[in-house]
């Protein structure tokens, strides 16, 4: 019998952290221009979403905020089996940060197009890492958050999740639907093959303007958070090569520079 | 100018040093109001508050970010705060990102020196995984922040505080089934990375897990404790996490660490950037962790580690 159970995933395509580099003349970053991709624990959500369509059947829709450069994101997630990608496309030049994307999110998923059983988010993305935007979302909805899940684990409208708090890791049930978010241990991201790729890039990828979701003025009357003099911290190292031709030599001459350091032999 | 704080600890007893950051954005003739689920006990009533918000609804549960929501969103109603800092707890993170929702605030998480001016509420914060760091604003008020660490430094008990009240809070919790099940605690742990004054850690320079001796044997000449990264725990499984210094691992501040065979990924580097002194031992000359050490050894470490080993310890013998 085929499920009508719908799993969303919400991906931000993201600075992509290794791959960004200081101006060097000025030390600091421009993330505006800066390298991106699919941010790292969203791919976990997605991954959690595609096993529970396999085991529950179902639909699993990955949505994105951004301009149409996040398309990119939405291929990814479709790659990795997600079967639609709906992109919710802000204003020309208007800037998004969390709060932004989370208004989006909550007008689309309440929207009657946007309905879901689970929603699941990354518990923070790979650059910024407010934390913020599925806990928001749920609180838009009227629903229930469970963030920093490690494990879950749906019978029916109920779902159990495992979620890991600083002193330990507690079992939660609440009612579908509801939002989660997840870390890197859920679960280990399916690489995506050739022929995923392929297909994912033939699937279209449907845009809703933020402007047709959200009252005018089309978002948060508040200015979007900067961030200013992002850079990385500089600390300086001496960087000296410690001499010697053999291993005693270098171990004695290493024995001796900690000793002037102040941090030899215990 | 001035500000109008609502300071929320879910903690029992609530931080004493979350009022008084708190106190110190408020600025002078700032207001400091505490948000509290202290059902048993009234909390202590001295020092900078001016005025505490205490839920006493028997259905609270302190555990719940979706509950603390509630009861802040009811004390801004009452206080009408210009700011609303939490600490770094995951449960009151949770609170402040489903409360601000409740009014379209702009919120920062983690905020480290975080301060008001007229153009905005300022904080500095890590950014790209911690790999760099940068300074947040939002724009108007109120702004919801959470801090990135505990706060810990308290001012002068004494202050000559304004008459400080006491106010009951009654709050609409949701009424979506929602059960904490159980909890199973975190075992405790083997090291304690942070307080540690001196680390040798290990990579995938490592081949096998019967050579963990050899690092186990220098880590113990130097008086060190033993760190990883995140292939020798999370991934292999070789050392417990307690010992995994980097992003999502333990960041260390020790007066030495030691790098052995640790290539030097962005995410262990974070971890140990606040070490005062860094020792990297790698055979690889091109290793990115060379750029982040002050002292460089180019060498394999099966050959250089027992060396040094023998050579601490005979240096200690000799004493």
């Amino acid at each position: 019998m085929a499920s009508n159970r719908r799993w969303t995933v919400a991906v931000k395509h993201g600075v992509d952290v290794n791959l960004t580099r200081a101006d060097p003349s000025t030390g600091t970053i421009d993330l505006a221009h800066a390298p991106r991709k699919t941010s790292d624990f969203d791919r976990n959500a997605v991954e959690e979403a595609v096993r529970l369509r396999e085991k529950l059947g179902g639909t699993v829709r990955a949505v994105s905020v951004g301009p149409a450069s996040s398309r990119e994101a939405l291929r990814d997630a479709m790659a990795l089996g997600a079967d639609e990608a709906v992109l919710l496309v802000p204003p020309a030049g208007a800037a998004l940060d969390s709060r932004g994307a989370a208004m989006a999110l909550a007008a689309f998923l309440g929207s009657p197009d946007g309905g879901f059983d689970l929603a699941l988010f990354g518990e923070g993305s790979t650059d910024h890492f407010s934390g913020t935007v599925g806990p928001w979302v749920a609180s838009m909805l009227g629903l229930p958050s469970v963030c920093h899940v490690r494990k879950l684990a749906v019978d029916g409208t109920l779902l159990t999740a495992f979620r890991d708090l600083e002193d330990g890791v507690e079992e939660i049930e609440t009612a579908l639907p509801a939002i989660v978010t997840v870390g890197q241990e859920i679960n280990t991201p399916r690489l995506p093959t050739f022929m995923s790729t392929l297909k994912a890039s033939k699937k279209e990828v449907r845009e809703v303007s933020i402007e047709s979701l959200l009252p005018p003025p089309g978002g948060p009357a508040l200015g979007p958070n900067t961030l200013e003099s992002v850079r990385i911290p500089a600390i300086p190292r001496k960087r000296l090569r410690v001499p010697g031709s053999d291993p005693a030599g270098v171990a004695a001459a290493l024995i001796e520079v900690l000793r002037g350091e102040g941090v030899g032999p215990a | 100018m001035t500000e109008r704080v609502l300071c929320v600890s879910s903690r029992a007893p609530p931080s004493p040093a979350l009022s008084w950051v708190g106190r110190n954005l408020a600025g002078e003739g700032g207001q400091v109001a505490l948000l509290v689920a202290d059902l048993e006990a009234p909390p202590p009533l001295s020092g900078p508050v001016d005025r505490t918000y205490r839920v006493t609804d028997p259905a609270f549960d302190r555990g719940r970010g979706d509950h603390w929501a509630a009861a802040i969103t009811e004390a801004a109603r009452a206080f009408k705060p210009t700011i609303v800092v939490t600490g770094p707890s995951k449960v009151e993170q949770e609170a402040l990102a489903r409360a601000a929702a409740g009014l379209s605030a702009p919120v920062i998480t983690k905020g480290r020196r975080v301060r008001a001016a007229a153009d905005g509420v300022h904080a500095e914060r890590d950014l790209l995984s911690g790999n760099a760091v940068g300074t947040e604003t939002a724009s108007g008020r109120p702004v919801f922040v959470s801090l990135a660490e505990e706060p810990t430094v308290t001012g002068e008990a004494g202050r000559p505080s304004s008459a400080t009240e006491t106010v009951s809070l009654a709050v609409s919790l949701p009424t979506y089934r929602f059960r904490r099940v159980s909890m199973q605690p975190k075992p405790a742990q083997e090291v304690d990375l942070e307080a540690a004054d001196r680390i040798v850690s290990v990579g995938r320079g490592l081949q096998r897990k019967e050579d963990l001796p050899l690092v186990e044997a220098l880590a113990t000449a130097l008086g060190a404790a033993v760190g990883c990264t995140r292939p020798i725990a999370a991934e292999s499984g070789w050392l417990s996490d307690d010992h995994w210094v980097g992003l999502t691992g333990h960041r260390v501040r020790p007066s030495l660490y030691v790098a052995v065979g640790i290539s030097g990924a962005a995410q262990h580097l974070v971890g140990m950037r606040d070490s005062k002194l860094v020792v990297a031992i790698n055979k690889d000359a091109n290793a990115p962790i060379f750029d982040q050490a002050d002292y460089q050894v180019v060498g394999d470490l099966y050959t250089i580690v027992p060396e040094l080993t023998r050579q601490l310890t005979a240096a200690k013998g000799s004493r």
